[in-house]
């Protein structure tokens, strides 16, 4: 609390910095989650429980899956397709773009 | 065919189980094949067929809760490739180092990589492409397409972002590419040869080894997703 001291009041300066729970992680299902991606901008995304970062380095951790990497340039689409919970309309493709196959 | 083309189908099968997907589609594009590198469509469905037809008995048994949900298929022409074309022109015109990178490929290949080029967009990063099914289960129309392919196609990757900018944005879909460990796509024969799948259906014998070490890598994860070292199938 001020007091006066020759005239002059001082006053009290406090910060609140907002703490908020971890995003990546979200235990219960939100019904709207806002996720920083990387273009700075925030996409509202429903009922998805892990980020697109967090989905990345588990897609690259399965060994069964045998994946090396995620697309730099993709993560906020990705973001689109974990928003998509239930997978309804998308699709996973995979191309066999030369067949019959010849040598490299 | 390369018997280890059937761990790129165990790859995306894999995918389907972490990620969110209505439909997995190992898509053959002998449209394009046929268009652009004069391939033989009839050989090209005949190579393709025996890939579905073990592809899909190896699901079966492996990943019985994606086997329902997969396809197999070919391309069908469409026009959105000319359409297409000709930004992917501006993209490499451009880019000089992108467009003697696929310069390159295309001399050791003999294809017209543009229209190549153009083809990997409209089949990966829009809704335009329409299948034509092998079976009775119709493919569903994409509203998100998440790609799954080898390391090559990371200079094709670097086409597809240049166009997508040069896109509508009505005419994207959200689209995601992942990439496997293969280094050389799965349905070229390695140098110095490498177990075939027409070898390992006639002989009733799988062999997960091949002289070249990137070939030997990916056969061994076949092996282990098949959970068998190699022997009689």
């Amino acid at each position: 609390m001020g007091k006066f001291r020759g005239g002059v009041y001082k006053l009290a300066i406090v910060f609140v910095v907002p703490i908020r729970a971890n995003p990546y992680q979200s235990a219960t299902p939100a019904v709207f989650n806002f996720y920083r991606i990387p273009k700075g901008i925030y996409m509202e995304q429903e009922h998805y429980t892990v980020s697109p970062h967090a989905m990345r380095k588990q897609l690259i951790r399965d060994d069964a899956a045998y994946i090396e990497s995620v697309g730099k340039q993709d993560m906020d689409d990705l973001a689109r397709v974990l928003g998509q919970a239930d997978g309804t309309g998308t699709v996973i493709r995979v191309f066999f773009w030369r067949n019959p196959p010849h040598a490299p | 065919m390369p018997l280890r083309s059937l761990s790129y189908v165990a790859s995306a099968a894999r995918l389907a189980q972490l990620v969110p997907a209505e439909q997995v589609q190992i898509v053959c594009t002998s449209s394009v094949g046929e268009q652009v590198n004069g391939i033989s469509a009839d050989e090209s469905a005949e190579q393709f067929g025996m890939l579905a037809r073990f592809g899909s008995h190896m699901l079966e048994k492996a990943m019985p809760d994606t086997y329902e949900r997969t396809i197999f298929a070919h391309d069908t022409p469409t026009a959105a490739v000319e359409t297409v074309r000709p930004l992917v022109d501006q993209v490499l015109a451009a880019d000089h180092r992108l467009n003697k990178t696929l310069r390159d490929k295309s001399q050791k290949h003999g294809s017209d990589f543009a229209t190549y080029g153009a083809a990997h967009v409209v089949y990966q990063d829009t809704g335009r492409l329409e299948l034509a099914e092998i079976g009775s289960t119709p493919a569903i129309d994409a509203q998100r397409i998440v790609t799954i392919g080898c390391q090559q196609e990371r200079t094709f990757y670097g086409l597809r972002i240049g166009v997508r900018q040069l896109l509508h944005p009505e005419d994207l879909v959200p689209s995601v590419q992942v990439f496997t460990q293969h280094i050389s796509p799965p349905y070229y024969t390695a140098r110095g040869g490498e177990p075939l799948l027409e070898e390992a259906v006639r002989s009733r014998q799988l062999i997960f080894s091949a002289p070249d070490r990137a070939a030997n890598r990916d056969l061994q994860h076949l092996g282990a997703t098949l959970g068998m070292d190699g022997g009689h199938s």
